[in-house]
């Protein structure tokens, strides 16, 4: 092998050393003071932020873990209001999909094996307990997550976690990975402060720019400003608040003046915040929707056949033209991969009904067929209009699919109290993240529960590739890489992909800088302020 | 005396009966009926995730396995017992869940009910001085279009009046459900206006009816004749013998008030028990449900029997017929 730098060597894996944030192990720039907003922390130009006020937002996706849970201080449990209030990662992904330092402050892969890469930690930080952040609450903090499960790719990938010094720690993997870092941006893997393997991350407390004052698991919480937030003179606001809601209490509250932020709105109520006096934001993208088919056991769609024709026939350009007025944009192809990465694969074919009818015929279905129902919740309150879509288009190809709603409370749980480990034939939340966390989804062994049970020849050839395209690191290389692990989905169909979907934020005017992110997880709360 | 203790062991008695006939229902509808309670969690065309062997380990686990007549005397016991069991997906107490939803909604219905009492007798009797005068016929159509309003369409006029418009109270009810009692009662001044509006409306009927009814009796015209006082007469001796149809009516409006929370807690995000209902009914959480429709009928039951012993009490005949 020729002798190549560190710089060359990760400009090769394509993670560029201004989103790496490594310009201080380098020496290429200023290393950040402990308390400094890193650069990608700006505010728009010519802002002049505010201090004081409170947010006080509703959030419509309901409760997905929390209103289950007992354990309301446990970050687990807080995608649904929003866990970056509180808790922090190690690393944050913007919106445009570049890994941003958070509580780290570098990284590198320690050599060319991508079997162990070293995180430099933001000196200075402090929890809300008053203790500051070092190498043992992060080692301490993933391997709670590592028993608890916190995260399937943290399990598979990291053998252990090693402190090289006080603000320096070593990620162990078990096999080359060169997207390593994406995997700590995931909403569960925070960082708690050192306590006992029971107690750690259950007492609410973390490095985020609000402090947590009080929770009620089925409702929502209140939060004080972090007066030590490691961002020097962030938060801007004083207090935060969030409410799970529905769509019209939101509308109701906006309205009344008790709230002055909805997150996560229905985007054919976009017009009705308007005229509530609110703006609306749109991100880039947003959570998107897979029907998890179960495969391990005998089921209809067993039968490739069957599979292709669902997908088929699904009209997903009818979903983004009728319930987000988005027509045209990216629609699903059957893999976890978003339209918003660089490597995403548009199908060839979105909607071909007469193709669907062949292939049911050819699987012995010449007169339609009745698939099993598919459990959903409405995570995203437009979501029934979607399945009702889905439901009316794959009827013209002769398939009856149920749709079957059920409340959001409890979901997670009840999608996989049986048939363990695949669950039920659902709708599974799919987040747009790095490529190789969105392909890793669909790999047969870690995203059992998505892809149902995934197995056969083209499964065997997806995980063979799968393992070789994220240990590659030559970023080219790998893009095509990940062209042929979604021709390989596409093709198998382990599960369907919708699309094209996007999450919308309506806040009020004087609420300045709050923006709505593709990743519902990754929403800052350093950056907003509130004006009047 | 003695027969009126016997006349009012009588109704507790029967109270109990009924309540046990709710619970033997609720028993017959989740666990004796085709099928049984570990059927009922599980809908039909989802049977098919689960062999025999993992249903009869369900069976087992719930203890669905013994005699009928055990498990109803079981569940019969813990019911009146306020043994409401574990839920099925966090095993916590039942009675943890809905401690708090059910204290909540209960200082909700009870305020309601309070004021709405008050709103009726003031509104009944004033109607009722001057039946088809001015007061009377604002009133009496006012109720009739307070009637005719379903429980939710009353709910968001307040919102929409009350609190997006004049600012008088919140839209939304934000609340922990662990909140201080008084934190809740604050913050249920306009659910419990738009409870009061829809019970009063029935119930100011049945006093009004009742009023009207005992004012043209001989004994009020003799009253008038020897010179009492209109508001006398209408307090002292016409009140107690017209509030009997509406205390009849008692049981009826508790019931129509339990459901109305249901409904009124939506739209307000209020923390109650109605709220837990929905959600546990969405969740298949039997044993939750089990315990809430319970304490439903308690109420319902409990109410049935203060307004036997107010009319008991309040209407001589009804001694007359039990000596």
């Amino acid at each position: 092998m020729s002798s190549i730098t560190k710089r060359q060597f990760l400009q090769i894996l394509g993670l560029g050393t201004a989103s790496l944030g490594v310009s201080g192990l380098f020496g290429a720039g200023p290393a950040w003071a402990a308390a400094d907003a890193p650069d990608w922390a700006g505010l728009p130009d010519g802002a002049a932020p505010k201090p004081g006020g409170k947010l006080v937002y509703g959030q419509t996706y309901p409760n997905w873990d929390l209103g289950t849970s007992d354990r309301g201080e446990n970050p687990y449990y807080w995608i649904d209001l929003l866990t970056r209030s509180i808790w922090n990662p190690l690393v944050w992904i913007d919106d445009d999909f570049n890994m941003r330092g958070e509580l780290a402050q570098s990284w590198e892969p320690a050599d060319e094996t991508l079997t162990k890469w070293d995180f430099k930690l933001r000196e200075g930080v402090m929890f809300h307990n008053g203790k500051e952040m070092t190498s043992q609450d992060v080692i301490d903090s993933m391997r709670s997550h590592i028993e608890r499960k916190g995260s399937g790719f943290l399990n598979k990938w990291v053998v252990d976690v090693e402190a090289l010094g006080p603000y320096t720690v070593r990620f162990n993997l078990t096999a080359p990975y060169a997207e390593f870092p994406f995997l700590l941006a995931e909403y569960r893997l925070v960082i708690f402060p050192s306590a006992a393997t029971d107690v750690i991350g259950f007492e609410g407390i973390g490095t985020g720019p609000y402090k947590l004052v009080e929770i009620d698991n089925k409702r929502g919480f209140k939060a004080v400003r972090n007066e030590d937030y490691w961002m020097a003179g962030r938060p801007f606001a004083d207090e935060v608040e969030g409410y799970i809601v529905t769509t019209q209490t939101a509308i109701n509250g906006l309205r009344a003046g008790q709230f002055n932020a909805v997150f996560n709105i229905d985007p054919t109520t976009a017009g009705q915040f308007e005229d509530a006096g609110a703006l609306i934001h749109r991100a880039r993208g947003g959570d998107q929707f897979l029907l998890t088919m179960p495969k391990n056991m005998d089921m209809i769609w067993n039968d490739v056949r069957v599979r292709q024709a669902l997908s088929l026939s699904i009209d997903r350009e009818a979903i983004n033209t009728i319930v987000y007025q988005d027509p045209g944009t990216w629609i699903g192809n059957d893999s976890h991969m978003s339209g918003l990465n660089a490597e995403f694969l548009p199908r060839e074919v979105a909607l071909d009904i007469e193709e669907a009818k062949r292939l049911l015929a050819e699987a012995g279905h010449p007169n339609g067929i009745t698939l099993p129902s598919i459990v959903y919740c409405p995570s995203f309150p437009e979501e029934p209009r979607i399945m009702a879509i889905i439901a009316e288009s794959v009827k013209k190809a002769g398939i009856q699919l149920e749709l079957k709603e059920i409340a959001c409370d409890g979901f997670s749980a009840y999608g996989t109290a049986v048939n363990a480990p695949v669950g039920r034939p659902r709708r599974s939340l799919v987040g747009p993240r790095s490529p190789a966390i969105n392909m890793g989804r669909m790999e047969p062994e870690v995203g059992v529960g998505e892809n149902g049970g995934w197995a056969g020849p083209k499964a065997d050839e997806y995980k063979a590739l799968y393992n070789a395209t994220v240990a590659e690191p030559d970023l080219a290389k790998r893009t095509e890489m990940y062209h042929q692990l979604q021709r390989i989905a596409q093709e198998d169909v382990p599960a369907i992909m919708l699309g094209g979907r996007r999450n919308m934020l309506a806040h009020m005017p004087n609420v300045k800088n709050l923006r709505a992110h593709s990743q519902n997880w990754s929403t800052r709360f350093d950056e907003f302020w509130i004006e009047g | 005396m003695p027969l009126i203790f016997s006349l009012i062991l009588q109704r507790i008695a029967f109270a109990a009966l009924i309540l046990s006939l709710v619970v033997a229902i609720v028993y017959a509808g989740t666990e004796i009926l085709p099928g049984d309670a570990i059927t009922a969690m599980i809908p039909q065309d989802e049977l098919v995730f689960y062999t025999e062997a993992d249903l009869k380990a369900l069976r087992a686990e719930y203890g669905m396995d013994r005699p009928v007549i055990v498990r109803f005397a079981e569940m019969w016991w813990n019911q009146f017992t306020f043994n409401f069991g574990t839920t099925l997906t966090q095993r916590e107490p039942v009675i943890d869940r809905i401690f708090y939803p059910i204290r909540n909604s209960a200082i909700m219905a009870g305020v309601a009910l309070l004021c709405m009492l008050a709103l009726v007798l003031t509104m009944g009797i004033l109607a009722s001085l001057k039946p088809g005068g001015k007061l009377d016929t604002v009133l009496s159509s006012g109720t009739l279009i307070a009637y005719s309003l379903p429980d939710f369409v009353v709910g968001n006029l307040f919102v929409m009046f009350f609190a997006v418009w004049l600012g008088l109270a919140p839209a939304v009810i934000m609340i922990n459900t662990n909140a201080d009692p008084l934190a809740v009662l604050a913050a249920a001044l306009l659910p419990v206006s738009a409870l009061c509006i829809s019970g009063a409306a029935y119930q100011f009927r049945l006093l009004r009816g009742g009023m009207i009814e005992a004012m043209s009796t001989d004994y009020v015209e003799r009253a008038r004749l020897a010179g009492l006082p209109t508001w006398r007469i209408a307090l002292v001796h016409v009140l107690p013998a017209a509030v009997i149809p509406m205390l009849n009516g008692m049981t009826q409006f508790v019931a129509g008030l339990i459901s109305g929370t249901v409904v009124i807690e939506a739209v307000f995000k209020f923390p109650g028990a109605g709220i837990e209902l929905l959600r546990a009914l969405s969740q298949r959480e039997l044993p939750t449900i089990q315990a809430i429709a319970f304490l439903a009928a308690l109420a319902v039951v409990a109410a049935n029997l203060i307004s036997d012993l107010a009319v008991i009490a309040l209407d001589p005949r009804v001694r007359r017929r039990a000596a």
